[in-house]
């Protein structure tokens, strides 16, 4: 059966024509599935919908789910990156990220509750409280000796590390997001001819 | 062209499941074997086919050639069509596995179709052939961009939108997969004219 291939050396060379070609096309865009990834920056979870590593999502409806009861909490629309930003809710609990680009595309994240979590806490609740500590500092800026309190430390330090982090969860998601490489391709139509090869053989055995 | 997992609701994804199995069936029962290397290469064809990006204004569409396979193969294009999503779905992540039926629907049954409407203009050669391919490649888009706007009734999308939306995105890929079919069915018409009437529910084999 093989060799009747080769007696098609045109159809074959036609074939491999178009796998070279679409392996040159590298950088192209995949929309055949919608990736969503949800992360926390400071008091914000943002998240970013896109159907390959350059491409975004927009305009797609982001639902977003509790994850323990199943309720909707909100709702909204990606902007012309792919981006949508919501506070964190007030109450702990692990977050479900739907995002839905029509025509069937739709993708699903799970924030878990330690993600949403401590960022939130100290954020949140520090906002008020920090504007206030600093102030009295000022007022005591006198005595060179400048004390910051506990609370105020943490919030700064998480707002920087978030600052710090969002570029590569940024990164992390065009990793997540990166299309079929040569080594599937090529894998791809290694298994169609070897289930046809098995295919003949059990025909041919009989 | 491929609906995501937990799209849809289960009576579609099981009846579309039930005719991608006896199409699946059928084919590999009207299959010639001697010809089976030719249902592997249109398999992987079609395959690669969905990566290869046509570019149109702001959305990007992908060829889908299964017009061609069903010209070429009949009944066969179920199979090799199943299979191919089969991979795409295991090695890209393309669609996924409970939506299998209604991908596999809607990429196949348009093929069995033009191969029906347009089997034997296209067998017959010369102009008939020429235009018998052309209009199955882009019969075969056109009727896939409506099933899977059938298919997605079922989600909170309306059908007169989503069918519009998604027969005026695909008109130019239309265009070219008549081109493309019209070509192949012309250029095997010549070097391998076995080809076109070989899979034919036509008791050769």
């Amino acid at each position: 059966m093989i060799v009747q291939l080769f007696h098609k050396p045109k159809c074959f060379f036609m074939a491999l024509a178009v796998l070279l070609f679409s392996l040159s096309c590298n950088n192209i865009v995949f929309a055949h599935k919608v990736v969503v990834f949800a992360y926390s920056s400071g008091a914000e979870i943002v998240v970013e919908g896109s159907f390959g590593g350059k491409r975004p999502a927009q305009k797609s409806q982001v639902s977003v789910f509790s994850d323990a009861t199943g309720d909707l909490l909100l709702e909204g629309e990606t902007d012309s990156k792919g981006l949508f930003r919501f506070s964190k809710p007030e109450k702990e609990g692990s977050l479900k990220v739907l995002l839905k680009s029509g025509q069937g595309h739709q993708a699903e994240w799970l924030l878990t509750k330690d993600l949403v979590q401590p960022v939130q806490n100290s954020s949140n609740t520090n906002n008020e409280k920090g504007q206030s500590t600093v102030t009295s500092h000022v007022q005591q800026a006198g005595s060179k000796h400048l004390a910051i309190d506990e609370h105020e430390l943490s919030t700064l330090i998480n707002q920087a590390v978030a600052k710090e982090i969002e570029p590569l969860k940024h990164m992390l998601h065009q990793q997540l997001n990166k299309g079929p490489g040569i080594i599937e391709i090529i894998g791809g139509i290694g298994w169609l001819f070897g289930i046809a090869g098995i295919a003949v053989y059990l025909k041919n055995r009989k | 062209m491929h609906i995501s997992e937990g799209a849809l609701s289960l009576p579609i994804l099981a009846g579309s499941g039930a005719f991608v199995a006896l199409g699946t069936a059928l084919g590999l029962k009207r299959l010639d074997y001697d010809k089976i290397m030719t249902v592997a290469l249109l398999s992987s064809a079609f395959f690669v086919a969905s990566l290869i990006h046509v570019p149109v204004g702001p959305v990007s569409m992908h060829l889908m050639l299964n017009g061609l396979l069903g010209v070429i193969l009949g009944f066969g294009a179920v199979p090799a069509i199943a299979v191919a999503l089969i991979l795409q779905a295991l090695l890209f992540q393309f669609g996924g596995l409970t939506v299998l039926g209604v991908n596999a629907f809607i990429m196949a049954a348009p093929a069995v179709i033009v191969y029906l409407l347009f089997g034997s203009m296209i067998r017959a050669g010369g102009k008939k052939g020429l235009i018998g391919g052309f209009l199955g490649g882009s019969l075969a888009v056109l009727l896939s961009a409506l099933f899977m706007a059938v298919s997605l009734v079922s989600s909170d999308e309306s059908f007169v939108k989503t069918a519009q939306l998604l027969v005026t995105i695909h008109v130019p890929i239309m265009f070219i997969e008549g081109l493309i079919t019209m070509f192949s069915v012309s250029f095997l018409a010549r070097v391998q004219p076995d080809l076109l009437g070989s899979v034919s529910p036509s008791p050769a084999a």
